[in-house]
């Protein structure tokens, strides 16, 4: 359906008469083309009459209740009797507020599947364009085109209905995302479109025939957190109601794709590897196509699934392998020396770890393990006169990759044998002073 | 250098506060915008494909247009300010 007599539809229908139509028929669809004054509704009704007509596509003015043709005439409009010529096909237009109220008031009186607007469509174009044979014509509306089309490539290329529009709507978000550095206007309504533009109905209708396939598949994932990457194994296999399907799948995570040949049994694997900065929760969008393999009568097969990876840190070790201790009078000085190593026992280099000297308050150093993954402080402290153990306590905090862990020791320390003779001299000064006297009485 | 951002906001503004913004200052950030926008874009067209009720008027305008379009026609002005605003 391609109305030709105003702005919307000088810049759109040239395109659906030339590069639409083209690709249509790259993929063994022939498209009738009701172009300009074709666009009306008796020759719609007359060109969908043909039994092979499973698809209604094209641009046109539109409301809740109608959408239109050329100068503006009424093509389907809500409470039309709807035939088995209409019941036999999706219906997809290019067309504001029609998925608001026609869309699935179709859909309720036997029409297949249909796909419309909620709200107004919008778009830019940079100009209107005679043939409309390649989008890269218009700088601006490429992004409408890339993105609207997939639903009918898919569909003719043998997805379902659901899968086609589940396509379709990535394409536009990511067409969005390719405009914003041309031009943010569309880009925002790139994006609006995608929001607003609604699927009703059989989500398995298919435009073309063939053998039902099905992909079965596990994803492995692991973080490798020492050298901070995730790898994502995706393995499984294509399945057919009938032999073993050929071809390839095309796999997709993130913004990483491969296509993979399918072996012989139709199982298929490939690995991704994410590098990242931040030990932090990650999530992947992983889209598995089935690209189908139409000459063996194979239909193709869209899957979509999220994994998250979750942060993984690596256990650690921290030890303390010697304590030396002295003591001047009341200062005791500690020399300890400690190592930190991962959970296979792998040397831990330039971290920062803490050592305390316990008992009431702590006394705290902090040091650096050096290449072997040792450290060592000196702490001093005073100590009462009697006390000869204390307790060293060190700790690695952990970071975005490593655990924290924590140890501790007993150091063993001299009393204070100065003040301790000291006392024992005045004692038995004292002591003797009394003896002395005691004698003397 | 006005951006589509800011026409956005403005739009915002202008359905939040319509007392202290005024539909006439909404559409000076426009001119700002269409002013600060190379030729080939203000040159581009913005459209829609609606049929509002019956009334037939071709909603497609030159960007360079907007400013004038949004004083004139008061449909598009609604449409384009609730397309705006929603984002």
């Amino acid at each position: 359906m391609a109305p030709y007599y105003e702005i919307a539809t000088y810049i759109w229908s040239p395109y659906l008469r030339g590069w639409v139509s083209r690709e249509l028929e790259k993929r063994g669809i022939m498209p009738i083309l009701l172009w300009g004054p074709g666009a009306v509704k008796t020759k719609y009704i007359e060109a969908i009459k043909d039994k092979d007509v499973k698809g209604t596509l094209g641009v046109g003015h539109g409301n809740n209740d109608v959408f239109t043709g050329q100068n503006y005439e009424p093509i389907i409009n809500v409470g039309d009797k709807i035939t088995d010529d209409y019941k036999r096909q999706c219906i997809a237009p290019v067309s504001c507020l029609v998925g608001k109220k026609l869309m699935p008031w179709l859909v309720e009186q036997g029409v297949q599947c249909s796909v419309g607007e909620v709200t107004e469509y919008w778009f830019t174009a940079e100009k209107i364009i005679q043939n409309g044979d390649d989008p890269e014509e218009d700088k601006l509306l490429k992004y409408y085109m890339y993105a609207e089309y997939v639903f009918w490539y898919r569909l003719a290329e043998g997805f379902t209905a659901g899968e086609a529009y589940r396509m379709m709507i990535r394409e536009y978000y990511r067409q969005a995302k390719l405009a914003e550095s041309i031009d943010e206007e569309t880009a925002y309504y790139v994006r609006y479109d995608a929001d607003n533009r609604k699927f009703f109905g059989d989500d398995k209708f298919r435009l073309i025939e063939g053998i039902e396939t099905q992909i079965q598949y596990n994803v492995i994932t692991q973080r490798n957190a020492q050298d901070r990457f995730d790898s994502i194994i995706i393995n499984g296999k294509v399945i057919a109601q009938s032999g073993v399907p050929t071809g390839k799948i095309y796999i997709e995570v993130n913004d990483q794709n491969k296509e993979v040949s399918l072996n012989n049994d139709g199982s298929f694997t490939a690995t991704f590897i994410f590098d990242w900065d931040k030990n932090v929760e990650k999530t992947y969008q992983i889209t598995l196509i089935y690209k189908g393999d139409l000459s063996n009568k194979f239909l193709p097969k869209l899957e979509e699934t999220e994994v998250k990876i979750e942060p993984t840190y690596i256990p650690t070790k921290i030890e303390i392998t010697d304590i030396k201790t002295s003591r001047d009078a009341s200062v005791v000085t500690f020399n300890i020396t400690g190592k930190l190593t991962d959970v296979k026992g792998n040397q831990i280099k330039n971290k920062t770890v803490e050592v305390y000297v316990g008992d009431g308050k702590l006394y705290e150093e902090t040091a650096k393990t050096d290449d072997n993954g040792v450290f060592s402080v000196t702490i001093e402290k005073s100590y009462p006169v009697l006390q000869t153990k204390a307790t060293v306590i060190a700790r690695f905090n952990g970071d975005d990759v490593y655990q924290h862990s924590e140890t501790s020791k007993i150091a063993k320390f001299p009393p204070n044998w100065e003040v301790i003779r000291t006392i024992a001299t005045a004692i038995t000064i004292v002591a003797t002073a009394i003896a002395i006297i005691l004698s003397l009485l | 250098m006005t951006t589509f951002l800011d026409v956005r906001n403005a739009a915002q503004k202008l359905l939040q506060q319509p007392y202290s913004f005024s539909k006439e200052d909404f559409i000076k950030v426009v001119e700002e915008y269409v002013n600060s926008l190379p030729e080939w874009k203000r040159e581009s067209i913005v459209g829609i494909v609606s049929e509002m009720n019956g009334i037939k008027i071709t909603k497609a305008v030159m960007r360079k247009d907007l400013p004038k379009v949004l004083r004139e026609d008061e449909e598009f002005f609604n449409l384009w300010i609730k397309t705006l605003a929603k984002g």
